[in-house]
């Protein structure tokens, strides 16, 4: 094995019940490094041509959480969760920042792959000794609150009593899911530490059909040796210099930019889109800060951004809530997206949403799809059960539990908001399509393209493989290769990789792993490998939908609305700029007019085995 | 010849934002990031603010692609070219 | 300052749980980032209530008079614990004489591991103040009494800090 990974990766069948070690080979863990691009490379060796037919809410989906050799040793420790995506079914590569990353690479594993599904629910613990499955019925319903506090306690007892005279045991690293992921709500998240979540892909869900409430590691080794340790030991004082003399989100996190999206670059989500600016001072950063924050610099694993910032309402109605600040995208789509302008409604129904285990960008997304919908009298009192106003923390709320729970409505808007949109047309005989803000199935993020003066464009969102996932979005199919594609696959936190100079981190990834890494083989041919497997797998689609390439390489029809209001009103995304970019995109990673990957593109990537399925997504 | 160019992030600031350039026949990217400097009243030659022109931190896409697949700072801009300078960008 | 001992103040509701620490003790210790191995181990009971937990120098050294073959001493210089490994039987002995439970036996050899101040200029405090969380700080002052009230079981210091920061909620979180 190179160095920086741990050595092996843990294989569990939930249906028969084992787990064992397996390893993959040199070549492979080169090609596709770890992460994103390790999980694009093993979904497709081990699904293949029946990738259509697999439900991702059935027994035969595979669930991934894998690191990358970079993790735990490089800044900012991450887990990569994966498998094929209830929303998109393609696969996307979505990242948490975790201490069950580090314990997971100290119990000497890089990853954990889970197949078949549990009879009952269950949970993996992962330790020094291995792998095993344990009950989880008397934790399944529980909130995230609770799972975290019950499993904490739970197992660092049970490690006490099997190792008991070394000292006191430490508490576990652990990703869970809440209802929402446990009722399968498409687009729940995969939760850690209360309110971090792997939130794009709907993978909560697919823990869910698995009876899998959580996984749990801890570990005593080592981080894994790495190929060049004197020269990591120095580059990593160098990475934490430039993070704690550079990071521009240090001090505030991304806490500030509720009111900034909004009032500066006119790109915030606001009652489901129907606008994107607003000025309303008393959302503003300070207002969070000074009466909810409590600590001021939170971090994971080796990282000295610490953007996070803890919020906790201590008076009033909503006493009690503990979020982190919220970080923007909740401050968005848990706030200015339901109409929301007040800070502490806002963190009240982001710690009900974390608690809940929804995606806290996905899950609200459908919530102000919803609520547009209830605005406009095709959905009404009598579909939720109460009233659906904007602004209305109560009520919201009320949805939350109503789509975690798959009651009433909610059971229909659980679907996410591209399905749940098909369905309501269907069922009111409206067609709703035009408002549900999603590209190929995953909701967007709280950043809009129409004012262009945001760092989404034309097609960021429409050519990504990823679809709404803004933390991963196409720039000109090469940059972008050496961005997320790359940390989602190093799986190190985007946050410990901005504002470090390229050559550093690349440098870092060649001193861990002895690979000839740089950035150049990044943008030519890792990033556009790992990219059009999963282009092909997107393409590939099915069970329920296949998306039509063009057409779907689109923006949602609201991104095409002028924009009502603010400094940048009348500004709508350029159609005509989104052609000729895509067509140029397309082109740029080796791929047909239609974006289906050519035969030549797919020999040169070592991708050649995906011909015959590809052959047929062609005109 | 006039190239239309699309500057985002913390260069425009510096920069500004959407404008046209003017440029001789034959102009490359060199010559524009100079003349945006020079605009600019930036000093720092081959550089756009802290980006290195050419370097790997700052993309300039010309109709879409990047320069690294052109001719990097070497490529000839025709008449109604699309420019676009991006610096890295943070999304969160 | 000259002529009185360092010691590791400690201020657990700045702790940002980043473990740089626990990374710095153990690359100095063990050549290697091994948080398991570190003389520092950061507790998390609760999301947001980190507890850096670490020998407190206590004035009447329990762990040092517990210990059957003599294996623990005490610096005069910096009042810093000594483990002699070779005399180490890994009886654990002093893990129950400490208050709050602080000594650990190394993940790798079983020995018993205990902060040693890296000889009176402790990694772990450089790499708090230098990202400017000031968690862990070097103050020179004489040893106390107050000592061993640091040495205290860390999910109780936890609990306390739950409160602390969440108000009444804090009571209920760990």
């Amino acid at each position: 094995m190179p160095r920086g990974y741990a050595g092996k990766f843990l294989e569990v069948d939930l249906t028969k019940e084992e787990a064992r070690d397996i390893t993959f080979s040199d070549s492979v863990l080169e090609a596709y490094f770890g992460g994103r691009g390790l999980a694009a490379k093993i979904l497709w060796d081990r699904i293949g041509e029946k990738w259509p037919e697999v439900d991702p809410l059935g027994p035969n989906n595979i669930f991934l959480a894998l690191t990358g050799p970079m993790t735990a040793v490089y800044p900012g420790a991450r887990i990569c969760c994966s498998g094929k995506s209830p929303l998109s079914n393609g696969m996307v590569g979505s990242t948490a920042s975790t201490e069950f990353a580090s314990e997971l690479k100290m119990a000497g594993y890089d990853g954990v792959i889970v197949t078949g599904k549990a009879s009952n629910p269950v949970y993996i613990l992962v330790t020094d000794e291995g792998g095993e499955i344990r009950s989880a019925g008397h934790i399944w319903g529980k909130l995230g609150e609770d799972t975290i506090r019950i499993l904490n306690k739970e197992v660092t007892e049970e490690l006490t009593k099997r190792r008991p005279n070394v000292g006191l045991w430490r508490e576990p690293g652990i990703i869970y899911i809440g209802p929402a992921g446990e009722n399968l709500v498409r687009t729940a998240a995969v939760m850690t530490k209360i309110c971090h979540a792997a939130g794009y892909g709907g993978y909560g869900a697919v823990m869910g059909s698995k009876n899998l409430k959580a996984i749990v590691a801890k570990g005593r080794g080592k981080i894994p040796e790495v190929d060049a340790p004197e020269a990591v030991k120095l580059l990593w004082k160098e990475v934490h210099r430039h993070l704690i003399e550079e990071s521009d989100f240090r001090r505030m996190g991304t806490g500030y930019a509720g009111y900034m999206v909004g009032a500066d670059t006119s790109s915030e989500p606001i009652r489901n889109w129907q606008e994107e600016w607003h000025d309303e001072k008393r959302y503003g950063g300070p207002l969070f800060e000074t009466r909810y924050w409590v600590k001021k610099y939170w971090a994971d694993f080796n990282c000295t951004t610490s953007c996070m910032k803890i919020s906790c309402i201590k008076s009033g109605r909503w006493k009690g809530d503990i979020t982190d600040m919220p970080d923007y995208e909740l401050e968005a789509y848990c706030g200015t997206n339901l109409g929301i302008f007040d800070p502490g409604d806002n963190i009240h129904i982001s710690a009900v949403i974390d608690n809940l285990g929804h995606s806290g960008i996905n899950g609200p997304n459908t919530m102000g799809f919803a609520a547009e919908l209830y605005q406009r009298g095709v959905l009404t009192k009598e579909d939720f059960g109460f009233e659906l106003k904007w602004g209305d923390a109560e009520a919201f709320e009320k949805l939350a539990w109503l789509i975690a729970k798959r009651e009433r409505i909610g059971d229909i808007l659980a679907e996410g908001t591209f399905r749940a949109a098909v369905k309501i047309s269907e069922m009111k005989g409206v067609d709703v399509m035009p408002y549900a803000v999603h590209v190929k199935g995953i909701e967007v993020g709280a950043h809009g393209t129409r004012s262009d003066a945001d760092y989404t464009h034309d097609i960021s969102y429409a050519a990504s493989v990823q679809g709404g996932d803004h933390t991963s979005v196409a720039v000109d199919g090469y940059t972008e290769m050496s961005s997320a594609v790359f940390t989602d696959s190093a799986v190190i936190c985007n946050f410990c990789f901005f504002w470090v100079p390229r050559s550093l981190v690349f440098d870092f990834a060649k001193a861990v792993t002895g690979f000839p890494i740089t950035m150049e083989r990044w943008r030519k041919e890792h990033g556009p490998r790992i990219v059009t497997l999963q282009r092909a797998l997107l393409l590939m689609g099915g069970p329920d939908i296949e998306w039509r390439p063009i057409e779907d390489d689109d923006n949602p029809p609201r991104f095409y609305e002028p924009l009502p209001s603010g400094p940048h009103k009348g500004k709508t995304t350029d159609r005509e700029l989104v052609e000729k970019k895509r067509s140029t995109y397309f082109e740029t990673i080796g791929w047909d007019e239609r974006g289906v990957p050519t035969k030549e593109t797919l020999q040169k990537l070592g991708l050649a085995d995906l011909e015959r399925a590809v052959r047929n997504l062609r005109k | 010849m006039k190239v239309n160019v699309r500057i985002f992030g913390n260069l425009v600031a510096v920069l500004g934002g959407k404008q046209f350039v003017e440029l001789d026949e034959g102009a490359t990217v060199g010559t524009l990031s100079n003349r945006l400097a020079e605009s600019a009243g930036l000093r720092r030659q081959g550089y756009l603010g802290n980006y290195r022109v050419g370097g790997d931190d700052l993309a300039i896409l010309v109709n879409g692609r990047n320069i690294h697949l052109l001719d990097g700072v070497e490529t000839v801009l025709k008449d109604g070219d699309e420019v676009v300078i991006l610096p890295p960008t943070a999304g969160g | 300052m000259t002529g009185k001992p360092v010691w590791i103040a400690r201020d657990y509701s700045k702790c940002s749980g980043c473990r740089r620490c626990e990374i710095a003790c153990s690359l100095y210790h063990e050549d290697w980032m091994w948080p398991e191995a570190s003389r520092v181990r950061v507790f998390m009971p609760f999301p947001g209530v980190e507890v850096p937990h670490l020998c407190a120098q206590c004035d009447d050294y329990p762990c040092v008079k517990s210990c059957p073959v003599e294996a623990l001493s005490i610096d005069q210089t910096t009042t810093a614990v000594i483990v002699n490994k070779e005399k180490c039987i890994s009886c654990g002995k002093c893990i129950t004489a400490c208050p709050g439970q602080v000594p650990f036996l190394h993940p790798k050899d079983n020995k018993v591991v205990i902060c040693d101040f890296c000889g009176g200029d402790p990694e772990c405090v450089k790499v708090c103040v230098e990202a400017g969380y000031d968690a862990l700080t070097l103050v020179h002052e004489e040893q106390s009494v107050n000592r061993k009230l640091f040495a205290r079981n860390p999910i109780e210091v936890a609990k306390d800090l739950a409160v602390n920061l969440f108000g009444e909620k804090g009571e209920k979180v760990i």
